[in-house]
């Protein structure tokens, strides 16, 4: 099980120097890229079956006391998600291979060792049962993506990284910060430790920590009104780097604060989470349908349904965090997907721009239905996983009887639909524009992207399919979380 | 067997699909064999009077999510008109499009048979809202069959925002619904009351209407209209919008103590009967009088069943049924004659009885029954109507009476104007040749209103089981032939009399040349969601401004708010001045360059302050005694400060200019930022519920690490992939800076020598 837990983090980061070590052989650099991520993604998979069956295992890395050293915990919340961000990862890089020379650009050898140093970022980030790690693993994951973002070196890109970068930055800052008070007050960062002092401290201390933490995570996870660095930076980004940015690195921001703010029993912030759930919801959506172009709408949903996380963690009831797990599990793959169908629109018809399309559905089927799944899930139409995921958040909220948060639900619910219906119509129904503008730039190897999107939706149809075992899951990740007497035992003893 | 005959749909899908990919009407014909078998098995199933065995499958068991199917005599019924009326209109459809290819078509529309069976034969409130939101989806994709024209796109679009949004509004309502019964099966729904239930039944009353196209949600129907009339003919008139009825119909049971769904549910219902049915006579096109004409009878039937009288359920629920078939029957003549003819204008049109014989045979038989005339289903129906309404008592009695007789008269005469303006007078519009398999379906569907009421037993025998499903006592009465000279006769034949006057009288007015009226409310919506879409920018600009300094000015700000509750437990006790007044003296250095650092205007300047704070921290770290830190501390700072003098180059020398107001509030979230993170810390240092462990620490480095300096250990054995992490860190930022310098040699290159 070490070994396991080791080769979610070392593999991706072998691939990635592997990959680096090929500057001219692009067929190797691509195999060394897929192979880190895929064995990491095969060894997370593979820690879920084992942990979902015998419990969580922790791993004290060096041997070292809890006290002292760092512990990497594959507890069920950790092994369920990790595996849907590694695949997410590894499908994004079949589909990447497939695009290479549009989505790559310039120095296209250093994407896949940067996505590689991404993805152990990520893994390190939910393994962690350290907060300094935690915040190394930020590090990891924001350097990473903003190197990606900016290393084509387009002007539009190194000013949205700009924004990206500084505002992220800042948010490491109070990180830190947060750190010396945590440590300061406690001791320890470790979070077995912490789930057992930090709610002995002083109310106004306990609160203030979690209020603190609620920033920075919340600045990460891009909630209402904290999310401005996402909208502007995620569309000037090559596809590929967005649809794993899209999926990816807001959810980590929220996925360490359902650890972190459960495990330390932050209830009393619930109402206030509440608010920014439904700020975030709507002006999420709303900025949604203030766009006109595919990424830029597909962007801003990001936002809202961050909200509906939020809401499902704020309502700080077993029911309500088994909501936000899944609609965590459902989120990343369904959110790649449509970015991925956006690259796929732009290959086809040279822009994402809605007032340049048109009648897409008439000439590419195939990428309509592509879209459809996916476009439907977000939207919380039934039988897809994002009906179960909103079903769950929201009846989660009923029966808490936080009768506000839900009507904001159902109305950013109905905002949404009506921002797909603008994709919908603008790019897949109407007239086709003139063709003198078509596609003039390199298209890459089509059959292989539409072959990885097609992977992507069957996967996001495979979470509907399985919603119930997932859910199932989520309710125990959830109350493990809720009750860490267990968590703090396994990993102090 | 429920299973298996959503499976032949599934697999009707992909054949259509295929066989559409090569023929339009092929992908039709292939699609019209899984509905025939579904009516078939519906049919046997009532004749044999034996329902089939229910059955399920768990989806999401924590959640109660799961597909229960159960086919009762409502069901039955339901399904019987959902796949007998769906075979015809497929079969149907073979005639009305013209040859070519057309795969999206045909599996559309198979696609939505099978969720309209899966709807009705739905025993969960879940597995029927699944199957509720499926339709329409696939209504969406229907309507917008011909999407080049924007008006079809608008029209689309009004109906899924209105039916979706009304989607959400149901899922509330039976969200609340279920948290109140603790179950989510549909056929022992209990009686509920109190206010949650009051709100549950608004909830729930106003999402059927949405899909009932209710007054005022009414107004997307006559927008679908822009769909190909089979369309029109199978979801919007016969099964689709029935959903909402039969919503009302099965949840109403729960209800009966709630009397908040009776009285909406008359609003609803009265409002659109008449409405609807006024709608219908301001209208010219064919279709569109047909649709407003739905509006109205659905209203009738929304009335006769919140009513929650048994007498009135079986009328409700008879109105139902004859309302499926001669309402399909007219909307597929109606198809037949703009095929035809090219126009669907009653004004413009005329004599077409003697031009389209047949298809005026079929409009007559289903127009009167449509109107309630003898010898058809209709009248049958509207008689039980009629009757239901008299043996109520107190103001229901007079309301229920009163809009049924003015609805009923009305739709009389916007049948006979509808009859007059395409079948008689004036000289016969040209015709093309008949299409046989646009004439059979129909025939079919007007002839089964005559057979009904000829055959009434059978129909009894359909009707009274499906009617006993929501109340018992509803199933026992029957629908009668001749009920001689009673008070629901006389009246019913007044209703004919004066409504035939009315229609004859308004039917003169029609002219071709006048301005077709105006489509009340529709542009409204279309209006508000554009106006949605065009504020939104606006909304989002507030927000998102694109200026990073207020965007973190933002975040400094919610960490300040979020620092706030640390200044309830502030105490300064624990805290000393110093250990050593080097401290005290490094510490004024610090804090004098800091602010030195915010108010100097030339950025040289800022960045040496900046380095100066750096030297003074380094200089805490030389008295506490961690020269090493110190040292490394001190490496940073340098190379930082020499990085910003020697970017410095590309910029202004000074800063830009700051405007009052701003400045000020850069001002006060730098101070509160400065202010909240020492009171955070003094905070939290002040009652800690654990200690570092010191002790362990130095031992342990020893012992286990080998080391005597304990940062080091720490570093490189204790916190090991910590380090691993930040070395990654530093790797990377490094080729990103490489990347980019050499994207900037490139570009220098492709430049050429300047």
């Amino acid at each position: 099980m070490n070994t396991l837990i080791a080769l979610t983090i070392i593999a991706p980061l072998l691939g990635a120097a592997t990959g680096l070590a090929f500057r001219t052989n692009s067929r190797a650099r691509d195999a060394s890229t897929l192979l880190g991520t895929g064995v990491a993604a095969a060894a997370a998979v593979w820690i879920l079956v084992r942990v979902a069956d015998t419990g969580s295992h922790v791993m004290a890395v060096g041997g070292w006391n809890p006290e002292l050293g760092i512990v990497l915990v594959a507890d069920l919340f950790a092994a369920l998600v990790l595996p849907v961000a590694l695949l997410i990862i590894f499908v994004v890089e079949i589909f990447a291979i497939g695009q290479r020379r549009t989505a790559w650009g310039a120095n296209p050898e250093l994407a896949g060792p940067l996505l590689g140093v991404l993805t152990a970022g990520v893994s390190l980030a939910m393994l962690t049962g350290d907060l300094f790690t935690l915040f190394v693993a930020f590090e990891l994951i924001l350097v990473s993506s903003y190197v990606l973002l900016t290393h084509q070196g387009q002007r539009g890109q190194i000013r949205s990284g700009m924004t990206y970068v500084v505002m992220n930055l800042l948010a490491s800052t109070l990180f830190l910060l947060g750190l010396a008070v945590v440590y300061a007050a406690t001791g320890t960062v470790n979070m077995a430790l912490l789930a057992e002092r930090v709610p002995e401290l002083p109310t106004g201390v306990r609160v203030g920590i979690g209020a603190w933490f609620f920033v920075v995570f919340g600045t990460k996870a891009a909630i209402f009104p904290l999310f401005s660095w996402l909208p502007d930076s995620y569309p000037t980004a090559p596809t590929t780097i967005t649809a794993v940015f899209a999926g990816l690195l807001t959810k980590i921001g929220v996925y360490a604060m359902i650890r972190f703010h459960t495990l330390t029993g932050m209830d009393d912030l619930g109402t206030i989470m509440l608010l920014i759930a439904g700020a975030t919801m709507v002006i999420g959506a709303i900025g949604a349908l203030a766009q006109s172009d595919v990424k830029r709408i597909l962007s801003f949903h990001i936002v809202s349904q961050i909200g509906y996380m939020l809401m499902g963690l704020g309502l700080f009831s077993a029911a309500g965090t088994a909501g936000a797990i899944l609609f965590l599990v459902h989120h990343m793959p369904v959110k790649t997907v449509l970015f991925l169908v956006g690259g796929l629109i732009e290959n086809h018809q040279g822009t994402s721009a809605l007032d340049r399309s048109g009648g897409l559905a008439a000439r590419r089927p195939l990428i309509a239905a592509l879209f459809a799944v996916p476009a439907l899930s977000l939207a919380g139409l039934p039988p897809f996983s994002g009906f179960v995921a909103k079903f769950a958040v929201i009846s989660a909220g009923i029966e808490q009887e936080a009768t506000p948060i839900v009507v904001v639900a159902l109305f950013a619910g109905a905002l949404t639909l009506l921002s797909m219906t603008k994709i919908w119509l603008g790019v897949f129904w109407g007239p086709s524009p003139e063709l003198a503008a078509a596609p003039a730039r390199a298209v890459g190897n089509r059959r292989t992207m539409v072959a990885a999107t097609g992977l992507a939706v069957a996967g996001t149809l495979a979470i509907s399919l399985f919603a119930g075992t997932l859910f199932e899951l989520s309710q125990r990740a959830s109350e493990d979380l809720r009750s860490p007497a267990a968590y703090i035992s396994e990993v102090t003893s | 067997m429920m299973w298996l005959l959503l499976g032949a749909h599934g697999l009707g899908i992909g054949l259509a699909a295929a066989a559409g990919g090569r023929s339009l009407r092929a992908g039709l014909a292939v699609a019209a064999i899984a509905p025939a078998a579904t009516a078939g098995w519906a049919a046997a199933a009532l004749l044999r009077d034996r329902p089939p065995e229910p059955t399920s499958l768990v989806w999401v068991d924590g959640l109660d999510l799961s597909i229960r199917f159960q086919a009762d005599g409502l069901a039955l019924l339901m399904t019987l008109l959902v796949s007998g009326i769906g075979a015809l209109v497929f079969l149907y459809g073979t005639g009305y499009f013209n040859p070519g290819p057309g795969a999206r078509f045909p599996a559309s529309l198979l696609a939505f048979s099978a969720s309209m069976l899966g709807l009705v034969w739905a025993d969960s409130v879940w597995t029927l809202f699944i199957f509720w939101e499926f339709t329409s989806i696939t209504s969406f994709l229907l309507v917008g069959h011909k999407h080049e024209d924007p008006t079809v796109r608008a029209a689309a679009r009004r109906a899924l925002m209105i039916t979706g949004a009304g989607g959400l509004v149901l899922l509330a309502g039976l969200l609340v619904l279920t948290s109140e019964i603790g179950s989510s099966t549909l056929t022992d729904l209990a009686p509920v009351s109190g206010p949650t239930a009051t709100l549950a039944a608004i909830l729930i009353l106003v999402g059927a209407a949405t899909k009932s196209a209710q007054v005022p949600f009414h107004v997307w129907l006559p927008g679908a209209m822009a769909a190909p009339t089979p369309v029109s003919a199978y979801l919007h008139s016969a099964t689709m919008v029935k959903a909402g009825v039969l919503l009302v119909a099965v949840a109403g049971p729960a209800f009966v103590d709630v009397a908040a769904w009776k009285v909406l549910g008359l609003s609803f219902g009265i409002t659109s009967l008449l409405w609807g049915a006024i709608g219908a006579l301001r209208h010219r096109d064919a279709k569109l009088v047909l649709a407003w004409g739905t509006v109205s009878q659905l209203g009738l039937m929304i009335t006769l069943l919140a009513l929650g009288e048994p007498k009135a359920t079986f009328a409700g629920v008879s109105m139902l049924f004859a309302h499926a078939l001669f309402k399909a029957a007219l909307f597929l003549v109606v198809g037949e004659i703009d095929v035809r003819t090219g126009t669907r204008d009653i004004a413009a049109l005329g004599g077409l009885s003697r031009t389209m014989p047949v298809a005026f045979g079929v409009a007559v038989a289903a127009g009167l029954s449509m109107a309630g005339a003898p010898p058809l289903l209709g009248f049958m129906t509207k008689e039980a109507a009629i009757e239901a309404a008299l043996k109520l008592s107190g103001p229901d009695r007079a309301i229920a009476l009163g809009a049924i007789i003015a609805g009923s008269v009305l739709t009389v005469a916007y049948t006979t104007r509808f009859l007059f303006g395409a079948f008689g007078r004036g000289p016969a519009t040209a015709v093309a040749p008949r299409r046989l398999a646009m004439t059979v379906p129909a025939v079919i569907l007007a002839g089964a209103g005559v057979l009904g009421f000829v055959a009434v037993a059978t129909v009894n025998g359909i009707v009274g089981p499906a009617a006993a499903e929501l109340d018992p006592e509803a199933g026992t009465f029957l629908l009668i032939q001749w009920p001689g000279l009673k008070t629901a006769f006389v009246i019913s034949m007044a209703i004919l009399a004066s409504g035939a006057a009315l229609g004859t009288a308004l039917s003169r007015h029609d002219h071709p040349a006048r301005p077709a009226p105006a489509t009340l409310g529709a542009d409204a919506v279309d209006r508000s969601i554009d106006g949605l879409l065009s504020i939104s920018p606006r909304i989002t600009a507030l927000v998102q401004h694109g200026s990073l300094p207020v965007y973190l000015a933002t975040l400094a700000t919610a960490a300040v708010l979020a620092a706030t509750p640390f200044a309830t437990e502030l105490t300064l006790d624990h805290l000393v001045w110093w250990d050593n007044p080097l401290q005290g003296g490094l510490a004024l250095g610090i804090v004098v360059a800091a602010f030195a650092g915010a108010f100097v205007s030339s950025r040289l300047g800022a960045a040496l302050t900046l380095g100066a704070v750096g030297l003074g921290v380094s200089g805490l770290f030389v008295v506490h005694g961690a020269p090493d830190l110190a040292l490394t501390q001190l490496l940073v700072e340098t190379v930082v400060v020499v990085g910003f003098v020697l970017g410095l180059g590309h910029l202004t020398r000074r800063f830009p200019p700051v405007n009052g107001t701003w400045r000020g509030v850069r001002i006060a979230v730098a101070g509160a930022s400065g202010l909240g993170a020492m009171i955070a810390l003094a905070a939290a240092s002040a009652q800690p519920t654990g200690r570092a462990p010191l002790a362990e620490l130095t031992s342990q480095s020893v012992e286990e690490g080998g080391g005597d300096n304990i940062v080091n250990v720490i570093l490189t054995d204790m916190r090991a992939l910590d380090t691993l992490g930040e070395v990654v860190v530093l790797a990377t930022v490094a080729i990103g800076i490489l990347s980019l310098a050499r994207v900037r040699r490139q570009e220098a290159a492709t430049r050429g020598p300047a």
